[in-house]
């Protein structure tokens, strides 16, 4: 666990080297966390569904995708990011907690 | 709240499943493709002749060996969509029974551009049957080659029908499971596992093709 | 990003004309694995002129009128991305042929992460949609075409090659 209360959930290799980081925040996300994750190019929250999902797209580095209202992130980082996969996770986790 | 299947295929036809910058879709945990339906038929059925005019045993042979890559696509993609945060925001919500999660599962599937699945008989635990209207492998064939003269040719959708059966009531993806090999082995060679058989297919003259899943 | 139309009381997607479905690597190596085991010797030419009839009626359905080669090869590559299935540099071919460099291949990634690598290359789908791109871009006859993969990131290659010979 971080000084933030972020946990490590899961990281692992993906298809052809893109890695996969799963954190847990010490709160559910809340819509405007999504602020502040810099960079996203493509943005889709879908709040007309019963548990609203999103999808952060910033290309080169990853893609956000978790639940508004779950504590739970996935990362999946590009793989020209993939030797700062777990680094970039936390930082943007961190950034979303601090908000 | 009952599972919702038009309510699935809109949510999830809606995600902007599209290749990123690197010409990957990553996707439910995986990494997908939005493929050519021809593709998948003309190589599948050219084997499938192929096989026949060699005789029975390689026909058969080769029948299985397509329904097998329709294992591991059920076990991977089905396996990996109901452990999937899309899961859990768009189907999760209306589970109530285990029943419920092949209802899920199959409206899921209507979202992939197969055709329209639909449940017609679920004996919890002890068989499944599922109708499809323009399966794509049928609407191939019939395409390419015409009426068979015996004989589906719902591979894909033979296998998948077996996979979402073993998934929820051999195996159990609700505790979610590892899908590894292991847990594919256990799942699909197993005296108890299930097994598909299409008893209907268009390709064959029926109005809908039909599979059945049944312990083997 | 192309405008695929699904229809709701079919469950079928299209796009240029074809019939598109979602599959995953799993599924899509499998299938290779069980009609390169049951045709054999003959797999390599059913997969990659199934793709190239495939890939070459779409390219060919959704071409912007009046376009050029460079316009079209672009747009082959957009596609094939947008499609899931990595991404093409045309830069060193032309109607006269030349290579094509893939990186990311899908066929390939896929193939190394369910099975290892292997012994010839993989990518006869990827063959096929580059022999398509290039017909339609350059207005040539696809039996003209013959794409071979020299290098493959499934054989141990960084990154996947094709040579296009043009008859």
């Amino acid at each position: 666990m971080t000084a933030l209360g972020v946990t490590l959930l899961v990281q692992r290799d993906c298809l052809g080297g893109e890695r996969v980081v799963e954190l847990q925040l010490p709160r559910p996300v809340r819509l405007e966390d999504l602020d502040v994750v810099e960079g996203v190019v493509h943005r889709e929250v879908l709040t007309s569904l019963p548990r609203p999902f999103f999808r952060l797209d910033v290309p080169g580095r990853f893609l956000l995708t978790g639940i508004v209202s779950d504590p739970r992130l996935r990362f999946t980082v590009r793989m020209a990011a993939r030797e700062r996969a777990v680094e970039l996770a936390l930082e943007t986790a961190q950034r979303m907690v601090a908000t | 709240m009952a599972v919702n299947n038009d309510a699935i295929v809109q949510a999830v036809s809606g995600l902007r499943l599209v290749g990123n910058e690197d010409g990957l879709i990553p996707a439910f945990g995986l990494y997908l493709t939005r493929h050519y339906a021809s593709y998948y038929n003309r190589i599948s059925f050219a084997s499938l002749h192929a096989a026949e005019e060699r005789g029975e045993m390689e026909a058969r042979a080769m029948r299985a060996g397509l329904v097998d890559a329709g294992h591991q696509c059920a076990f991977f993609t089905f396996g990996g969509i109901m452990m999937s945060q899309e899961w859990d925001a768009v189907v999760k919500p209306m589970i109530e029974t285990r029943e419920d999660w092949v209802r899920g599962i199959i409206g899921v599937v209507n979202a992939l551009g197969w055709g329209v699945w639909k449940v017609e008989n679920l004996q919890g635990g002890k068989e499944l049957k599922v109708s499809i209207g323009n399966s794509y492998e049928s609407t191939g064939y019939l395409e390419d080659y015409g009426k068979r003269a015996s004989g589906g040719v719902c591979f894909l959708a033979t296998g998948g029908v077996a996979g979402i059966m073993n998934l929820i009531y051999h195996g159990d993806v609700t505790t979610r499971p590892a899908l590894d090999d292991g847990y594919y082995k256990r799942l699909f060679a197993d005296a108890g596992s299930f097994t598909g058989t299409e008893v209907a297919c268009r390709a064959h003259g029926a109005e809908r093709c039909e599979i059945v899943a049944r312990r083997g | 990003m192309s405008q695929f139309e699904f229809d709701a009381k079919t469950n079928v997607a299209m796009l240029g004309g074809q019939s598109m479905v979602f599959h995953c690597h799993h599924y899509n190596t499998a299938l290779q694995r069980a009609v390169e085991g049951g045709l054999g010797a003959a797999a390599p030419d059913v997969l990659t002129v199934a793709a190239q009839e495939s890939a070459r009626l779409q390219l060919s359905a959704l071409a912007s009128k009046g376009s050029g080669p460079q316009e079209r090869l672009a747009h082959a590559d957009k596609l094939f991305a947008e499609l899931g299935f990595g991404r093409l540099d045309f830069s060193e071919a032309g109607a006269r042929g030349g290579t094509v460099k893939v990186s990311n291949s899908h066929y390939a990634m896929g193939w190394v992460s369910k099975y290892g690598e292997r012994d010839t290359p993989t990518c006869h789908f990827v063959s096929g949609f580059i022999g398509g791109a290039l017909a339609v871009a350059h207005n040539l006859a696809p039996e003209r075409i013959v794409v071979t993969e020299t290098r493959c990131l499934a054989t141990g290659h960084p990154a996947c090659r094709f040579k296009v010979e043009v008859l």
